[in-house]
């Protein structure tokens, strides 16, 4: 009879320790691919005038949402409650924000899109979101984003709403 | 004695089950006043009506063999133990019926998932442990705190009606349109459920989760947090109350109206002070600060003879404002005037014993709570 | 094969004392071991319940506070999970494997003793977390994150490390477990020859090596997460609260089957035992033990149906959850034709294997309502939710222990068990069990979140009586207790015959009872 070594079978549970930390890609990959969460909206990099010569001329309304850990305080919240989008057209616009405090504060703004299915018909070509701000003591920044509706987005596609949680740096972790 | 018990209960017990089921008692989901549920109700009934039939067969064939294949009947024992025919086909037809069921679950799940445009939007923000609720096309934004006194959950007062399902300020909603839900969470994961409406949705902090509904019937809908969220899990209630579009009108007009008269302040009075105090007191902090203001050390201190409440005021209304990082405390700056804070602060300092004999004005606070130090 | 094995030298039986057990590697005294952890747990974990049914017993606050009672929660889920359930069954893989393909003893005794002994020390660290500042852990069994991580007691820390210990135990046993299986079969014992319970625990053995490790995973990035500043759950690092809960899933739903497969094995011996008659459908047992495992990987966001999955992922979790429906309907079915022109008598462990089959049935029947996507909307997180797992873990994994337990207690110690004792602690256990879960059914439809101190008046009616049938079937165990105690060490009741039942299959009736401390030093043949 052939032997089966522990040694062998040991080996199982250490790559499957590895493959729990695995997940951790391989789920940023399955919220890619099933829209989970709305984190996959479109980070545009190219050519800006390839955007604007895509021929589809559809509409949505995008809406802007606001939340930090004390929302008042920080007064954080958009210029414009919602805005049209049209597909190819540039828009630009911004979030405020105001530092209560009386040292600068760094702020990450974590962006989420809904419903989840559609985000990847948003594309962003700047956003405040994409790295930290440092805002000064007691000052009020604007923080520019700007945005428009991908050329694949289909017919019903005719509203998108946009969140930003702000978070300050000292809960920020240490993975940036 | 214990025997008389038992059967008494297992009586009781198999009562209930044989008129389970049937809606009036509310042992069974209910049919809600949307589509939607109407529609999760009818495959409920289904899907069970199914599973009941199963068990017949399943349980009839084995109370069968109990019965009638018994050795003490004297039974002997065949031999038999395998047939492809017969294992194949308790595997097919198995399919079959779980295909059946897979249809109407899809079509309702499509339903369910249509994401088209809506008329209102309405943020809900889980907190620990209230609701909020911003009408994001209207200027309204308000929390939904559990109403129901210390005392009836105590059992030093008679429970009311709807002991634990009422809030100061319920969702108002007109019926008969679209209302779209965009909920987040500020601190924890929570979770939105009204059963009337099928509406079910995590709250999931740094995130946005959408749901929606359209009300048949104005009434009041009341449902809770499923989503075990901390200590007050049990006392964060939701409560829908759907009335005609032209009331809802005017109901949100009203509310905007007084929502940027409350943004005035006003200078107040030691005894008004300590008076509205008490009532924010018990609303907002009695639950874990306690009535006496004794706490539940080590988890929420004591405010009774506590260093913040007897030492500079200026502090005090700095962990009502913006809570204490790390702890149970949150931040009231959002959820409660600058009225509200001076009044309560003022208690704080004034009530059971603490005699600090000092006074929190509505201008300190909003003062303070801008200089945002 | 004696080389496997280095305790061969011990003709002379095991130590006195209390080092016997401290050192001993005999398969026999560490199965006892377990058992008798098990049980403690057991009883530790039912005195919490009980204290969640006294809270709960009616509305309002009387005994104690929300916090203590999520405390509660949380530790009955954990001790029941981990410190009863599974424990028992690595005891019954203890006792019973070796003995029933012929081996000496397990491949790897002194890991065998080391896994068990780490036990103690994970419960005993779990267990004192109660008296932490800030209390035990009290987020749940599941520990969503962010919850249990920024929002957790102190005690958290402690509570990973005590996970982190019971998972190694669990590996090291489930390594032993498949190395025992592969390496030490007696002649002529081929795969398709094992008996049921030795299949059973091979697959669950697979499952074990597959998701401890992903369990350990999670709870070691809830550790970085909490004391070096990485954000795996965390969403201002970027983070993502929801992840914890699939990679919490990937784990948890194998875990359910860990907790159950074993419980098919000891179920189909006892059928076809006490229906005088062989098991039907053998093959197709293996098949749809091993298929369901292997479901078991793709379902686990039938958990998270409310946490914003998109359609596609609804669908697919939905129609994969269903699927599972049947491989455990063809087992179903197969112990049904199996007692189907049986000759069935009704001794204790066939009462307790006939009432598995129906509650387990009326648990999955409830599992399959949970399944349909849209339903679940209105059943998630409700006690709809804690009826189903309770019939599937109580009625389910708990009486095929129970069953087990009696089934082979008068080969274990060479005494039967008192019958007439046997059938009250059945039959009270029975109406207990019913009384406790099916209300909860009706409370949890009508709209009762799980996990809530104190509930609306509608709820309150149903709420007393599930009370009082959690204080019948709890008190009941006692009789149990009792029962095993007076056998063992009492000594009491009638001396067992090797074969103890009618015609019993099986090597571990061809020894004597009580079974000797050491057995099949020369490996039996198997025809």
């Amino acid at each position: 009879m052939k032997k089966m070594s522990p040694w062998k079978i040991s080996l199982v549970p250490v790559l499957m320790f590895g493959f729990g930390f695995a997940l951790v890609p391989l789920y940023d990959v399955f919220c890619e691919v099933t829209g989970l969460n709305g984190k996959n909206f479109e980070v545009f990099t190219g050519d800006k005038t390839t955007l604007e010569n895509s021929g589809n001329h559809q509409t949505a309304v995008l809406q802007f949402l606001a939340d930090a850990d004390s929302r008042d305080n920080w007064h954080f919240k958009p210029e414009k409650k919602s805005m049209e989008l049209q597909a190819g057209k540039l828009m630009t616009t911004y979030y405020e924000v105001t530092n209560p405090y009386d040292y600068p504060v760094t702020i990450q703004a974590v962006p989420s899109v809904a419903p989840g299915e559609w985000a990847e018909y948003l594309v962003k070509i700047e956003c405040f979101c994409f790295t930290q701000q440092v805002v000064p003591a007691h000052s009020k920044v604007k923080l520019p984003l700007q945005v428009t509706l991908s050329a694949k987005a289909p017919k019903e596609v005719n509203h998108l709403s946009l969140s930003y949680r702000l978070y300050q740096s000292e809960s920020l972790g240490g993975t940036f | 004695m214990k025997r008389v018990g038992i059967s008494a209960v297992s009586a009781l017990l198999l009562l209930s089950t044989a008129h389970s089921a049937f809606a009036e008692w509310g042992l069974n989901m209910t049919e809600g006043v949307t589509k939607v549920s109407q529609n999760i109700h009818g495959l409920h009934m289904t899907i069970f009506y199914i599973c009941v039939v199963i068990a017949i067969v399943v349980f009839g064939v084995m109370l069968y063999s109990i019965i009638y294949h018994r050795k003490s009947r004297g039974a002997k024992a065949a031999n038999f133990h395998e047939s492809t025919t017969v294992e194949i086909l308790w595997t097919i037809v198995p399919l079959l019926i779980l295909v059946g069921m897979a249809i109407p679950a899809t079509s309702s799940l499509i339903d369910m998932y249509d994401a088209d445009d809506a008329e209102i939007d309405v943020q809900v923000t889980g907190y620990q442990w209230k609701w909020r609720y911003t009408y994001l096309k209207e200027d309204v934004d308000f929390f939904s705190v559990l109403a129901t006194s210390q005392e009836q959950i105590n059992n030093t007062e008679e429970k009311g009606e709807h002991y634990l399902l009422e809030v100061d300020k319920p969702l108002v909603l007109p019926v008969d349109t679209k209302i779209r839900f965009l909920l987040t969470a500020q601190d924890v994961i929570h979770s939105w459920w009204v059963p009337d409406l099928a509406v079910k949705k995590d709250a999931i902090p740094g995130f946005i989760n959408e749901s929606w509904t359209i009300i048949d019937k104005p009434g009041i809908y009341r449902g809770q947090c499923t989503e075990l969220c901390g200590t007050g899990h049990g006392y964060m209630p939701v409560v829908v109350k759907a009335v005609a579009k032209d009331e809802y009108a005017a109901w949100i007009a009203q509310q905007a109206k007084e929502q940027a008269a409350a943004r005035e302040v006003k200078d107040m009075s030691m005894e008004e002070l300590m008076a509205q105090g008490e009532k924010v007191y018990t609303s907002n902090c009695l639950a874990c600060h306690q009535k006496n203001g004794s706490g539940m050390p080590p988890v929420f201190p004591a405010l009774k003879g506590s260093k913040v409440a007897l030492g500079p005021i200026e502090d005090h209304i700095k962990i009502v404002l913006h809570g204490k990082k790390g702890t149970a405390m949150s931040a009231f700056a959002e959820q409660l005037r600058v009225s509200d804070i001076a009044s309560v602060v003022t208690y704080e300092r004034n009530a059971w014993g603490n005699d600090k004999g000092d006074m929190a004005t509505p201008k300190q606070v909003k003062q303070i709570k801008e200089s945002g130090k | 094969m004696s080389h496997a094995i280095d305790s061969a030298d011990h003709h002379h039986g095991p130590d006195k004392g209390i080092l016997r057990w401290v050192y001993t590697t005999n398969h026999k005294d560490i199965g006892t071991m377990y058992l008798i952890l098990a049980l403690g747990s057991l009883l530790i974990g039912g005195t919490m319940a009980f204290v969640i049914r006294a809270e709960l017993f009616q509305p309002g606050l009387q005994l104690v506070d929300p916090n203590f009672f999520n405390q509660m929660t949380t530790m009955h889920g954990l001790i029941m999970v981990f410190g009863a359930i599974m424990p028992a069954f690595v005891g019954l893989a203890n006792w019973l494997v070796p003995m029933m393909i012929g081996a000496p003893d397990m491949a790897l005794p002194r890991i065998n003793n080391w896994s068990f002994w780490l036990l103690p020390f994970a419960f005993g660290m779990l267990i004192c977390t109660l008296f932490m500042d800030g209390g035990a852990p009290n987020f749940g069994w599941t520990f969503y994150a962010p919850l249990s991580t920024t929002y957790a007691p102190p005690s958290v820390t402690f509570f990973i490390f005590s996970v982190h210990i019971m998972g190694i135990s669990s590996i090291m046993g489930a390594v032993n477990v498949i190395v025992t299986i592969f390496n030490m079969r007696a002649p002529g014992m081929t795969f398709m020859k094992m008996p049921l319970f030795v299949w059973t625990w091979l697959i669950t053995a697979f499952l074990l090596i597959a998701v401890m490790p992903v369990l350990a995973g999670v709870v070691t990035m809830m550790l970085m997460d909490i004391h070096f500043g990485t954000s795996f759950f965390n969403a201002a690092g970027g983070g993502d609260p929801v992840m914890f809960q699939h990679v919490f899933w990937f784990f948890g739903h194998p875990e359910v089957y860990i907790m159950i497969l074993p419980a098919f094995g000891i179920v189909s011996h006892i059928i076809s035992t006490f229906s005088r008659k062989p098991l039907f459908g053998y093959t197709s047992m293996v098949w749809a033990t091993a298929s369901i495992a292997v479901l078991s990987f793709i379902v686990w966001a039938h958990h998270m149906f409310t946490v914003g999955l998109p359609l596609v992922g609804e669908l697919f979790f939905m129609y994969s959850t269903m699927l599972i429906a049947v491989p455990t309907g063809v087992k179903v079915f197969n112990w049904v034709t199996t007692m189907f022109r049986g000759s069935i008598s009704f001794e204790t462990p066939m009462l307790f294997a006939i009432a598995f089959v129906v509650l387990f049935t009326i648990g999955g029947l409830s599992g399959l309502m949970l399944a349909i996507a849209p339903a679940d909307f209105q059943y998630h997180d409700t006690y709809f939710v804690v009826a189903h797992f309770h019939y599937v873990l109580v009625p389910g994994a708990l009486f095929s222990i129970l069953a087990a337990v009696y089934y082979w207690l008068p080969k274990w110690c060479g005494r039967m068990y008192n019958e007439t004792l046997g059938k009250w602690h059945f039959w009270m256990s029975f109406i207990g069990v019913n009384i406790t879960f099916f209300p909860m059914h009706f409370v949890g439809l009508a709209g009762m979140p799980r996990r809530i101190p104190d509930y609306a008046l509608q709820f309150a009616d149903f709420n007393a009586i599930v009370s009082v049938g959690a204080f019948i079937f709890g008190l009941s165990q006692l009789i149990f207790v009792y029962n095993v105690w007076r056998t063992t060490i009492g000594g009491k009741g009638e001396k067992a015959t090797d074969k103890v039942w009618d015609e019993p299959t099986g090597l571990e009736w061809d020894i004597p009872s009580p079974a000797p401390y050491h057995t099949f030093q020369e490996p039996p043949v198997v025809k």
